[in-house]
């Protein structure tokens, strides 16, 4: 081993202590590093999972016009459900489709009322496209019944069960007030918390025929085969629904869901922020034992000075021996992070304990799960090095340029 | 030409306000393979010259030159690189680098000289020149470990292994008791006699006259006296104890 | 007033429609025609404007809550302002189509329109869209004659009006009680396009007003809602007044 890598590494041995308090502190903010990234990373892939899964599918098909008013979920424009469905399930690509009829309404239980999304469903069809069917207690409601399924988290705020009765009240396309008396014959326990706060199934054909829009859907939530360009399939079935002469807009989730989109978007923005206070603490630190031990060796610089190292070279032993403990750090971080993570890639992390039943906007209840993302390591592995060689310099600096003859003085 | 020459060479230190004058217009030469001893009461002046002539520090007013390099000209990195090359120091409390050992204190001297891909740091080399020292099995222990005297003996290894133009030693007996004081002079003027290599250093123990052949005294940071002779007694052969 | 509320229409509408007055004498009707019943009470109760004061009572459960307000009319306008301690200050207009709130706390005007129309006004069973009606009911629904029956110690018409087909309202169909001699309606019934029942309004006082009949005292109770009721109490009502028209004027909500 060359000295001066021998001399760098017994001078860290020398302050045991001091080492691994700076080491532990970068390998600390390494590991934390690692595991909040993994964990947004995770929660970021299971709102969209959930999102996907259990709300709008890969692509939207809407009437046109539709799209704009979307906030309000309106009756109209609507899309004549048996024309359109077989036409966008024959497109290549496609793997599923199922038409689907929003509404607005309010639940009605004693004295109060909660605002919920009535959401027709044509059961057969949607369990192939969306996940909700296998996610219900009970079971789904029949056609042309008056039955529903609600969302869990609802039905128990409302100690609601299976088999009782409940009032709906909503427009018509007409704009008429609309009550429906449906009985409740399953609910919805999904990952996907909105679902299971807001949502109400009926039949498509029960919800259409009571509010006036019967054989319509407001969308058609369509699943891409996989491997597909989203964009592109939602290129491909407009035109096939165009050739086979229907008015219809395509969107993709990422444009109907623009909040989430932006949402996603800050958590970058948080992952920066956390990175720069893993460096601020890397910063403070080793600039600090860098510092302390550069007051306590002045005396050994003098001499080295003394001996021909240049102030160059002096200052360049102080960076090797910080960048020593950076990579010291880094390959504890690393270790410490890869096992953690391992766990949280396992066994995930409840959430709920954080957040606890507050949404912060995320679709996602119960265990986030981390992922593997190699990328992150190499960031702060190259954010921690950079950093202990960044905090070392100045204060090496500034020993190096001490006055070697004021230093020697007995 | 002198190996060393001073012209009118002055240092004043500033202490905020106050100036402190050190040197005051120094003239001396230093012949290569003298053995000179440079004395006078405390504050004379004498760390100040050692320090001029080692590059360590620059003077305020004269002339220093090295080989016949005047070293003003010089930026710190020259500085540095003659400090490598052409000087040892030897300093009155060893300052030997704590976390090598004997053996590496010696080889990080030569690791230094060598840095620029000069070749290997002979091994054998420096554990000879150890031994020839005196410090024949203590190579591999740190300096915490060693005597005060075995220090100072790691210390002259150190300056001598690069085969220096000179080398500077201040006040090295100083913290020794006379015994060690005296093998370490013995040492020096051995090495003086065996190798060649110039020696100047400072003190004011009586006893580090009887071993030089020439004594400047400096008081008040003047030149007062300059006197060649022949030392007192015989010069001894190194002990190697 | 050229609108044409029933007097116990919910809301302000309502309101107007309290201030509606029935042309004086009771006619013995004998042999009339769903039409000619509406058309009757709709004539007699033209009230060009209108001033007085209201006590709204709203109870939701346990709870109750009362509202002081004032209230001007004129034609398809009307001005509320609120005088009880926790609403001082509060307004709402109505100026034809569009409905205004303003609050004085946030120092903020509000435009009432979309879902928000939908909801309770100042928690009441009113709807602000029940407030906004301005079209001749004739003009919405069609009316049959289902007979006669005692209401409130009266004698009344039956009457059940149906939407007319492509027409929008928000009841589907809704029944009347009309008094028989005063052609002032004691009780209505509103219904979901699925035939649930929705609301029930009873007028419990009528009082007469410089020779009109005016129903001064309604409930009206939301079905769905358990317990939860809103009685409107109106007192010093005067009919047919000078009102300044820039009364009805966003500058005058803010003032
Ligand atoms: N860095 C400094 N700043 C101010 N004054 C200094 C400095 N270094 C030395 N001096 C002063 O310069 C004068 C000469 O000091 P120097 O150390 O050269 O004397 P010396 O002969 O080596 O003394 P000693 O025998 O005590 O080692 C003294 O008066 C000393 O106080
Ligand atoms: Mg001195």
């Amino acid at each position: 081993m060359p000295l001066l890598i021998r001399l760098a590494v017994r001078n860290l041995w020398r302050n045991r202590r001091r080492t691994i308090l700076t080491f532990g502190a970068v390998a600390l903010g390494i590991v934390y590093l690692i595991l909040v990234d993994s964990l947004l990373r995770g929660l970021t892939q299971s709102s969209i999972d959930n999102l996907l899964d259990f709300e709008s599918g890969d692509l939207q098909i809407h009437a046109p016009g539709y799209f704009d008013e979307r906030e309000d979920l309106p009756l109209e424009p609507a899309l004549p459900v048996d024309r359109l469905i077989n036409e966008v399930r024959a497109v290549a690509g496609v793997r599923a489709a199922a038409p689907r009829l929003v509404a607005p309404a309010r639940l009605h239980a004693g004295w109060e009322e909660f605002p919920v999304v009535l959401v027709g469903i044509e059961p057969e069809l949607d369990s192939g496209t969306l996940r909700i069917m296998d996610y219900v207690e009970g079971r789904a409601p029949e056609n042309g019944a008056a039955e529903a399924m609600i969302g869990a988290s609802l039905a128990e705020l409302l100690e609601i069960g299976t088999g009782d009765w409940v009032v709906l009240t909503t427009r018509t396309r007409d704009g008429a007030i609309q009550a429906l008396d449906v009985r409740v014959t399953g609910l919805v326990r999904t990952p996907n918390p909105n679902v299971n706060r807001n949502h109400v199934y009926l039949p498509l054909n029960t919800l259409g025929e009571s509010l006036a829009v019967p054989g319509e859907a407001t969308v058609i939530v369509v699943r891409a085969g996989a491997g597909e360009s989203l964009k592109e399939l939602a290129r491909r079935v407009g035109e096939h629904l165009a050739a086979a002469g229907t008015a219809a807009d395509v969107y993709t989730w990422e444009q109907s869901n623009a909040e989430l989109v932006a949402l996603i978007r800050t958590e970058t923005v948080s992952d920066g922020l956390v990175i720069a206070i893993i460096l601020a603490i890397s910063l403070v630190g080793i600039a600090n034992t860098t510092l302390l031990s550069a007051l306590e060796r002045r005396r050994e610089i003098g001499t080295m000075k003394a001996l021909g190292m240049r102030e160059g070279e002096i200052v360049g032993l102080f960076l090797l021996e910080a960048v020593a403990t950076g990579l010291l750090a880094v390959g504890t971080g690393f270790a410490v992070g890869a096992a953690a993570n391992a766990y949280l890639v396992a066994v995930g992390m409840d959430i709920s304990a954080f957040f606890g039943d507050l949404d912060v906007g995320y679709p996602v209840t119960g265990v986030v799960y981390g992922v593997w993302h190699p990328q992150t390591f190499v960031l702060a592995g190259a954010a921690g090095l950079v950093t202990c060689a960044l905090a070392a310099y100045l204060p090496a600096r500034r020993a190096a340029r001490q006055d070697a003859a004021a230093t020697l003085r007995p | 030409m002198a190996l060393v020459e001073l012209e009118g060479v002055s240092k004043t230190y500033r202490q905020g306000k106050l100036e402190v004058p050190a040197l005051r217009g120094v003239d001396l030469e230093i012949e290569a393979g003298e053995f000179t001893a440079i004395v006078g009461p405390s504050g004379s002046g004498k760390t100040t010259l050692l320090n001029l002539i080692g590059c360590l520090d620059v003077p305020t007013a004269g002339i220093v030159r090295l080989a016949g390099r005047e070293l003003s000209r010089l930026d710190r990195n020259a500085l540095a690189d003659i400090r490598r090359e052409k000087i040892g120091f030897i300093f009155q409390s060893f300052n030997l680098i704590p976390v090598l050992t004997a053996k590496e204190n010696v080889e990080f001297a030569l690791a230094l000289l060598r840095r620029n891909g000069a070749g290997q740091v002979h091994g054998e080399q420096v554990t000879e020149l150890l031994a020839e020292v005196g410090l024949a099995g203590l190579e591999n222990r740190r300096p915490g470990e060693l005597s005060g005297g075995q220090q100072q003996r790691v210390a002259i290894a150190r300056a001598l292994v690069k085969a220096p133009a000179i080398v500077l030693a201040d006040e090295p007996t100083a913290n020794l008791d006379s015994e060690n004081g005296r093998a370490i002079l013995e040492l020096m003027r051995a090495m003086n006699e065996r190798r060649g290599t110039t020696f100047v250093f400072s003190t004011h123990d009586p006893m580090v006259m009887e071993y030089s052949r020439r004594i400047v005294t400096l008081q008040d940071g003047r030149v007062v006296a300059d006197e060649r002779r022949e030392p007192d007694a015989a010069p001894h052969p190194a002990r190697c104890s | 007033m050229r609108r044409s509320g029933l007097q116990n229409r919910q809301a302000l509408a309502w309101l107007s429609c309290l201030l509606v007055v029935l042309s004086g004498q009771a006619l013995a009707a004998a042999g009339l025609t769903a039409e000619e019943i509406i058309a009757r009470v709709d004539a007699n109760s033209d009230v060009q404007s209108s001033h007085g004061y209201s006590t709204m009572v709203i109870r939701t459960g346990r709870r109750e809550l009362t509202k002081e307000m004032e209230i001007w009319s004129s034609g398809d306008n009307a001005l509320v302002s609120f005088h009880n301690p926790a609403d001082r200050g509060t307004k709402y207009l109505k100026l034809g189509n569009e409905l205004w709130m303003y609050f004085p706390d946030a120092d903020d005007l509000v435009k009432i329109s979309g879902h928000m129309l939908r909801q309770g006004f100042m928690g009441s069973d009113f709807s602000y869209e029940d407030t906004l009606e301005n079209r001749r009911l004739t003009d919405l629904y069609e009316f049959s004659l289902l007979g006669v029956e005692e209401c409130d110690e009266s004698e009344c018409y039956v009457l059940e009006a149906t939407a007319r087909p492509g027409v929008e309202v928000t009841y589907a169909r809704r029944r009347m009680w009309i008094d028989r001699e005063l052609f002032v309606p004691r009780r209505e019934e509103l219904y979901a396009a699925g035939g649930r029942l929705l609301k029930v309004s009873r007028v419990e006082r009528i009082e007469e007003i410089d020779g009109r009949f005016i129903p001064t005292q309604v409930t009206m109770e939301d079905v769905l809602r358990q317990g939860s009721s809103t009685t409107l109490f109106v007192s010093d009502l005067e009919l047919d007044v000078e009102i300044p028209d820039d009364l009805f004027s966003l500058r005058s909500l803010m003032r």
